[in-house]
């Protein structure tokens, strides 16, 4: 017992005030991103009435964007997703669907659906994939510009490099199948092309959550906020961390994660990239680094810009089960990616990125669950010892919690002076409980999953793709699709 | 037991945390009250002035003058709905009830308002001033937007030069042509497509570009030749194709000629499926794919053994049915 009691001693010796100093940076830095976010937003409302998209919705000198969307299993919500892709308002642009290698129905749904035809020419090599490829299917019509790549199954990355291989257009957007896309989405996000074709190379839309909304032949109509407490609040979370947060980091253009569900790349440099790295976990953001490193290395001027209008909406984890299975995942990817570019952290030569970004990742994305999980084990223990005042409990429970709710209040002001997409009373109620509930249970769940999911990839532990039952956000009934993507 | 932080420290921080917590939660009530007010109010104000507003637009013309009065008298809230119900449908009208609802905003004083602001020292006001000059149907406009196309912010010159574009009237081509250069710091895609929107008066012009020192003006030279039907644009485009030293003029020479369908241009397109580049040839091998089979059997039969693989897949292509 007094061997523990020295143990405990010596770790709040050393640790006591860092560890409330840890706390105290992570929500600062956060608070710090939400207020960039902040002045962005409003330079962006006082320029809405000069965009210029409807120009670029009828120009033939936009630039042609290639939709790349991988398809496993989605026999369900196919037709729709295609459709509703087919009909984004944008003048030129082509949809290659890649299915990868579906056990359902998915491929013949397809081919009847759209009357698609063989096309049995030569493969082009653009870039090395996998998985065998079938057969290519295309529309006969001039009607719509629809390629069905039909391939074995080999995984996301994989299948998206092979729909890559078989874009013709200069832009590339990789969507999921069982996201929602707003209609002026490829507008949008392509805009930063258009303004800045020299040096934009890649542009991130912000994923929403759908849980909630009402849906219309697949199109969001009404936004509201879910009635299960675990989707509210993952929608407060993705408002917090991914739109506020991500579009901070893109306003100090150290921007390094773009979402798997909504992100466009310049074609050239993804094939001078070679793609997405198909044994990546967390493909999306390790192919972002390794645009950055090779921006960086040879010297090139470059921009990835995060447009915070909403262009894509996903269906969040409705089940702890499957919640778990995705922030192991995410954890794990993160691990990895940070590992396989540790060169680049706390170095020169990579700018924002490797002085700001990268360590703030390592930091405060990365350890936060390990510090976290600490803080939660040790301070109890150090009250039960007698080891620290309750007032250094309250102190604890004030920096990491107290503030952190704090800052999730501060991205639902920012919210609610930008987009204000939340527009019910209760949906704002919803929200501010949300904020306060993710303190009690769910960060520290959460903490719990990432923990494990970077011990997995510590031990190389395989990682599994689950799948989850979707809630149905459709006008069809319960139907089963991939983990959301982040 | 040490005590690391005074009660009266942890009190502090407590009654902080408190307190910031309270005033964010109140700030959002606040501001979603005071959106809810806001909203309903002016949507009562919308249906009282969005008939007005149509009424005016459709008025013949010895009935224009009354439908005005009600706008002349309008101040604060009211009259900045009207202008932007009025703005807002600009976008989508033409010919006379253009003409109506430019009565209608000159009637609310924005016409003023823009063209003092065109001198206004915040870029912003300047940009949104282009906006409203290029909608609406008023030669002065003109003038202003040429100036605003010179103006020392990005921005506003982007504005600017789309605002030229959309008044399509010949004054501005001059001003559309003075922002192809990249030097501009214009988008193409933002000139090209001002271009396009003047095609009646800028067509003539264009060719012009294809002799340009700039790459960037002779790329979006080429794009826009065929869009815009270009006196002479196909010889100058096959030899574009045949002769530019930059890849990427050649690639829209290419493309452009696809959408022409020239015959005459089968041999340089045959010839730019041999160079060096791999974007011309993969261009100029589609768009000899797309011609009909009679101009170019001979010619595809021999690129589908070409020893590149996406000029043998592009020479293999069967047009697409109409």
């Amino acid at each position: 017992m007094d061997a523990t009691r020295d143990i405990l001693s010596a770790i709040f010796a050393f640790l006591a005030i860092p560890m409330l100093a840890y706390f105290i940076a992570i929500n600062t830095s956060y608070l710090a991103l939400i207020a960039l976010a902040s002045r962005h937003f409003a330079k962006h409302a006082r320029r809405s009435s000069f965009t210029g998209e409807r120009s670029m919705a009828a120009s033939p000198l936009s630039l042609g964007i290639s939709v790349v969307m991988p398809a496993y299993n989605e026999e369900t919500v196919i037709v729709a997703s295609v459709r509703s892709v087919l009909d984004l308002r944008y003048p030129d642009h082509e949809v290659i669907v890649v299915n990868d290698g579906s056990t359902d129905a998915t491929l013949q749904i397809l081919i009847d659906t759209f009357g698609l035809v063989p096309d049995d020419r030569e493969h082009p090599v653009r870039l090395p994939v996998r998985g065998h490829i079938r057969q290519i299917w295309v529309s006969p019509s001039s009607e719509f510009d629809l390629t069905v790549v039909d391939k074995e199954n080999s995984g996301r990355s994989d299948t998206l490099n092979a729909g890559i291989r078989f874009a013709e257009r200069d832009l590339v957007v990789m969507v999921d199948a069982d996201s929602l896309i707003d209609p002026d989405a490829l507008l949008k996000v392509s805009k930063p092309f258009a303004d800045d074709p020299e040096n934009t190379v890649a542009t991130g839309g912000v994923v929403r959550a759908v849980n909630g909304c009402l849906v219309n032949r697949g199109r969001v109509v009404e936004v509201g906020m879910p009635r299960q407490l675990l989707a509210k609040i993952q929608v407060v979370e993705y408002l917090r961390a991914f739109l506020l947060g991500r579009t901070g980091w893109s306003q100090l253009n150290a921007l390094v994660l773009i979402s798997g569900a909504f992100g466009m790349f310049r074609r050239d440099i993804l094939l001078e990239v070679g793609g997405l790295d198909a044994d990546s976990i967390g493909e999306d953001f390790e192919l972002v680094m390794r645009i950055h490193r090779l921006m960086r290395r040879s010297k090139r001027p470059y921009r990835v810009t995060f447009v915070a209008e909403p262009v894509s909406w996903t269906e969040v984890p409705p089940t702890m089960r499957v919640l778990a299975r995705q922030r192991r995942r995410w954890h794990r990817g993160l691990w990895e990616v940070l590992w396989k570019y540790r060169g680049m952290t706390f170095n020169p030569r990579y700018g924002v990125v490797g002085m700001v970004a990268l360590p703030f990742y390592w930091l405060f994305e990365l350890f936060a669950p390990l510090l976290e999980l600490s803080g939660l084990i040790l301070v109890p223990l150090g009250l039960a010892f007698g080891l620290v005042d309750p007032g250094y409990g309250l102190m604890f429970l004030l920096v990491s919690y107290a503030y952190g709710f704090f800052v999730t209040l501060a991205a639902l002001v920012v919210e609610e002076a930008s987009f204000h997409r939340y527009d019910r009373w209760r949906d704002l109620g919803s929200c501010i409980w949300a904020a306060f509930v993710e303190n009690l249970g769910y960060r520290q769940l959460t903490a719990v999953w990432r923990l494990q999911g970077w011990w997995a990839a510590l031990r190389g532990t395989k990682q599994e793709w689950g799948v989850m039952t979707r809630a149905g956000f459709l006008e069809e009934p319960a139907v089963t699709v991939r983990e959301g993507s982040r | 037991m040490p005590t690391l932080f005074p009660s009266s420290v942890v009190f502090v921080v407590l009654i902080a945390c408190t307190i910031a917590c309270v005033v964010a939660i109140v700030l959002v009530t606040v501001m979603r009250l005071a959106r809810r007010v806001r909203g309903s109010r002016l949507q009562r104000l919308t249906e009282r002035i969005r008939p007005a507003v149509l009424q005016a637009a459709v008025a013949e013309q010895d009935a224009l003058d009354n439908s005005l009065t009600v706008f002349r008298s309008m101040r604060g809230r009211a009259r900045r709905n009207a202008e932007s119900i009025a703005t807002r449908m600009l976008y989508d009208v033409t010919g006379e009830t253009r003409t109506n609802l430019t009565y209608v905003l000159a009637a609310c004083g924005t016409i003023t308002r823009a063209v003092s602001r065109t001198t206004s020292t915040v870029p912003v006001r300047r940009a949104r001033a282009a906006e409203i000059l290029g909608l609406i149907d008023y030669p002065d406009a003109i003038s202003h937007l040429i100036r605003l196309a010179q103006d020392e912010s990005d921005e506003v010159r982007a504005v600017a030069t789309r605002a030229l574009g959309r008044s399509g009237r010949p004054e501005a081509i001059a001003g559309l042509l003075a922002a192809l250069p990249s030097s501009s710091g214009v988008p193409a895609v933002v000139v090209g497509s001002a271009l396009l929107e003047a095609a009646e008066h800028s067509a003539a012009a264009i060719g012009r570009g294809f002799t340009d020192s700039d790459p960037a003006v002779r790329r979006t030279t080429a794009i826009l030749a065929s869009h815009v039907m270009s006196p002479g644009a196909t010889p100058r485009l096959i030899r574009a194709l045949a002769t530019d030293d930059e890849p990427l003029v050649r690639i829209a020479a290419a493309r452009s000629i696809m959408r022409l369908q020239t015959r005459d241009a089968v041999p340089a397109l045959y010839e730019a499926a041999s160079s060096e580049h791999s974007g011309v040839r993969i261009a100029a091998t589609t768009a000899l794919a797309t011609f009909p089979p009679a101009w170019t059997h001979e010619v595809l039969t021999d690129l589908k053994h070409h020893p590149d693989v996406d000029i043998r897949r592009a020479a293999s292509a069967t047009p697409i049915e109409g």
